[in-house]
């Protein structure tokens, strides 16, 4: 029995060692070692599906001076290298679905490093819906002191330094460049063209994103469930800190509006962005200082409007877009060379690209949007049909609680993309 | 029990008793984090969908309903072998609490298996009381159901645990119903394959008062069980849509869609069946810890000689199951035990790369 019990103990502790020291080597995440061993570790497949604790834990602890906050779209199109920022450490730490209340953790995250001066963040109407829940993968685990520790143990970090060492995508080919901009790999290229995309985009996104079941319903929320508010504590925290906070509107392409149109929303997408304004402004006021500036890059404009090829035309992709919703790196740099007011000789950003929006002239920009539109209507009429007709599909075999919003029977939803 | 608390020998330190209660405790810790814990993770989300009021359809709400069954067992034994395990390492044995529950043939035998310490308690402190058999049948029937109804509240105040109650209640009145019907007619027990049919009714009976047991309301558990009759229809995956729609279509009472085996949930197909799967094979082919750890008597029954419904296994199976402190299985035993505490860190993945 002493031999046995010996036995125990001493397997306990040679495992016990060995099996964190190898999560620790191996690095799945890129957030223990940082060692990269080509052939062995240097590709990590890993961060794909947990992009969070990359991110979280990884490379919001590099003391950054400059940060991307957002979701994908901040995640793919915007290029931490754009040589506005030349000489600064700069991280992309957009994320997946990130919710307002991520972006702020970040923040302040970041913040208490030390070293931050700006941020820029992209921001998605969807994300201000009270009735989207959070990815299941968001958790404030994230944010304790102790969580590498425990991700050293963790059984699920053993099976990703696993697979890892085997060099097993199980990222959908999807990679990290070393400041956090996500490589994507586009599908349209090998998966029917960038239409199909366009196509499954506005799918998903009545689907899951813009009315999400059970209520299928949106709302800026109540006291204390109001996702804006994690917005004014940023705003207010930059202006608190002197941060330099750059705010912009992801410029997604036209059938996204037209998806937003047909789901409903778009009054309430004009009054979002008006109280992006008001907490703006406020909290200026509050501060005493000048209004940051918010940028709006919806719209109809000459980068959102880019014609979509025909169904499975490979032959041809599109230069702003990998789908209705995500905007390429070439777009990316426009965005900042725009929000920064950054000159490339290489690169103009076209005129109608953007307007920096405040109380004064919000509602003058809301109508040029909607004249902007009855033209885009008037001009695109097939494919207004086509988001028409895939969005009436999908409304109708939604489960929604309220009998209003669907006639089917209840379902839970499923995870949403964006 | 309390009288090992008298003897010298309980205060000294042995070896045996630590290694065997060492071991019981890790296999126990196992039931609760490996097992347990994996089914909750198909138990929990389909509870809750039928508590936001979806419509569970037939193999889902049969997998929510098996999840929790098996998860109940492995959570409530693994923590009962850790604590006779701990105790044992101590010297004291305790009383054994389970002894593989859903192998049981008929309810009177599935509670002298589940929950042992609960059962004699109610027995010598409510229904033996009440009069227990002493006051004719009628009393009889009236007793065993206040005690089961009194046992159902004393799991938690909620009209659903009444029900669990009442439901056993009624089950253990049919039962020694039957009983004495088959005695008055001169019947014998059944053979093998009636046993088997006596042990699968059991099991379905105790699987059908869990969902009362789980449920947060009356309308919940009531989602549930109807799904499991197939009365809200059957969704199969999308894929055999092509293959099966048209032949399908022609079949007078079944209709299914195809959203997916888990159009609620959305969960695993694979994983849910191998983890259910798993569970039954465990708790209806493999013999119980007690029985694995026969030659050290780890439990007050061994030591106070009482025997207990499942029989110590006997044969080869048996004899390779059966525990030795050998190298092999103190290794085997501390991977487990690695296993379990590198399996209290959760970590969800986000699966949607493609946005």
């Amino acid at each position: 029995m002493r031999r046995y019990l010996k036995h125990f103990f001493l397997a306990g502790l040679i495992m016990g060692a060995l099996i964190p020291a190898l999560n620790w080597l191996i690095d799945p995440y890129a957030v223990f070692s940082g060692l990269r061993i080509a052939g062995f570790n240097a590709d990590k497949p890993a961060i794909a599906p947990n992009e969070r604790i990359y991110k979280t834990l990884g490379l919001a602890e590099e003391k950054p001076e400059i940060i991307f906050l957002g979701t994908s779209r901040t995640d793919i199109g915007l290029d931490p290298k754009h040589p506005a920022f030349s000489g600064n450490k700069v991280l992309n730490l957009g994320i997946s679905s990130q919710p307002y209340r991520e972006s702020r953790l970040l923040l302040e995250k970041v913040m208490a490093s030390g070293n931050l001066r700006t941020v820029v963040i992209g921001t998605d109407f969807f994300a201000a819906n009270t009735y989207l829940k959070p990815p299941a993968n968001f958790t404030d685990d994230d944010y304790s002191a102790y969580r590498k520790l425990q991700l050293l143990t963790a059984v699920s970090t053993i099976k990703d330094s696993i697979k890892t060492a085997l060099g097993r995508d199980i990222g959908a080919g999807n990679r990290w460049e070393a400041d956090g901009r996500r490589i994507y790999n586009d599908m349209a290229k090998t998966l029917g063209g960038n239409r199909e995309f366009f196509s499954r985009n506005v799918k998903s996104y009545t689907q899951a994103t813009y009315l999400p079941e059970p209520q299928c319903d949106f709302s800026f929320g109540g006291t204390n469930k109001e996702p804006l508010e994690n917005i004014r504590l940023i705003i207010a925290a930059a202006y608190r800190d002197g941060l330099d906070l750059r705010l912009f509107i992801s410029p997604s392409h036209a059938w996204q509006w037209e998806t937003i149109a047909a789901a409903g929303l778009w009054q309430q997408w004009e009054e979002w962005k008006r109280r992006l304004v008001r907490i703006n402004e406020t909290e200026a006021a509050n501060a005493g200082k000048p209004p940051f500036p918010i940028w709006d890059l919806t719209g109809y404009s000459s980068i959102t409007t880019e014609a979509i090829p025909p169904l499975n035309d490979v032959s041809i992709f599109m230069k702003n877009y990998y789908d209705a919703s995500h905007y390429t790196p070439e777009v990316g740099n426009l965005v900042l060379d725009k929000i920064f007011d950054f000159h490339e000789p290489s690169r103009q950003v076209p005129k109608d690209f953007g307007v920096r929006i405040a109380s004064d002239n919000i509602e003058s920009h809301f109508a040029r949007i909607r004249h902007e539109r009855e033209i885009y209507l008037a001009s695109h009429p097939a494919d207004i049909k086509e988001i028409e007709s895939i969005a009436t599909e999908v409304k109708s075999k939604k489960h929604c609680i309220n009998p209003l919003n669907s006639a089917a029977p209840q379902r839970r939803n499923p995870p949403q993309p964006g | 029990m309390m009288p090992q608390f008298g003897h010298a020998d309980t205060y000294r330190v042995n070896m045996d008793h630590v290694a065997v209660g060492l071991t019981i405790f890790v296999l126990g810790l196992a039931k609760k984090v490996l097992i347990a814990d994996n089914l909750a993770e198909y138990a929990t989300p389909i509870f809750a969908a039928a508590s936001e009021g979806h419509t569970l359809m037939l193999f889902e709400a049969w997998v929510g309903a098996l999840a929790y069954t098996l998860q109940l067992y492995f959570d409530f034994s693994g923590y009962s072998d850790m604590a006779i395990g701990l105790s044992l390492m101590f010297n004291v044995r305790l009383p054994l609490n389970f002894d593989s529950p859903y192998k049981a043939t008929n309810i009177i035998d599935f509670w002298r298996r589940w929950h042992m310490t609960l059962s004699a308690f109610l027995r010598d402190y409510l229904y033996i009381p009440l009069g227990g058999n002493r006051k004719g049948p009628a009393r009889r029937y009236l007793n065993l159901m206040a005690t089961m109804l009194l046992g159902g509240l004393w799991h938690g105040a909620g009209w659903t645990f009444v029900i669990w109650g009442g439901l056993h209640g009624l089950y253990l009145m049919i039962n020694h119903g039957w009983r004495e019907f088959k005695t008055r007619m001169g019947w014998r027990d059944g053979g093998r394959l009636a046993k088997l049919g006596a042990g699968a009714l059991t099991f379905l009976a105790v699987v059908v008062a869990w969902v009362f047991f789980r449920a947060d309301s009356f309308t919940s558990a009531q989602s549930i069980l109807t799904g499991m009759a197939g009365m809200n229809g059957v969704s199969l995956p999308s894929s055999l849509e092509t293959r099966l729609a048209s032949a399908l279509s022609n079949l007078p009472l079944i209709s299914p869609v195809f959203e997916g085996m888990f159009p609620n949930t959305l969960l695993n197909t694979g994983n849910a069946i191998g983890s259910i799967a798993i569970g039954l094979a465990l708790v209806w082919l493999f013999p119980n810890v007690r029985q694995i750890m026969r030659n050290y008597k780890p439990t007050w029954e061994d030591m106070a000689g009482k025997s207990t419904p499942a029989p110590l296994p006997q044969g080869m199976v048996a004899r390779g199951l059966v525990w030795r402190p050998t190298i092999i299985r103190a290794w085997a035993l501390s991977t487990i035990f690695l296993l379990c505490v590198f399996s209290l860190t959760k970590v969800s993945e986000f699966l949607y790369f493609q946005f």
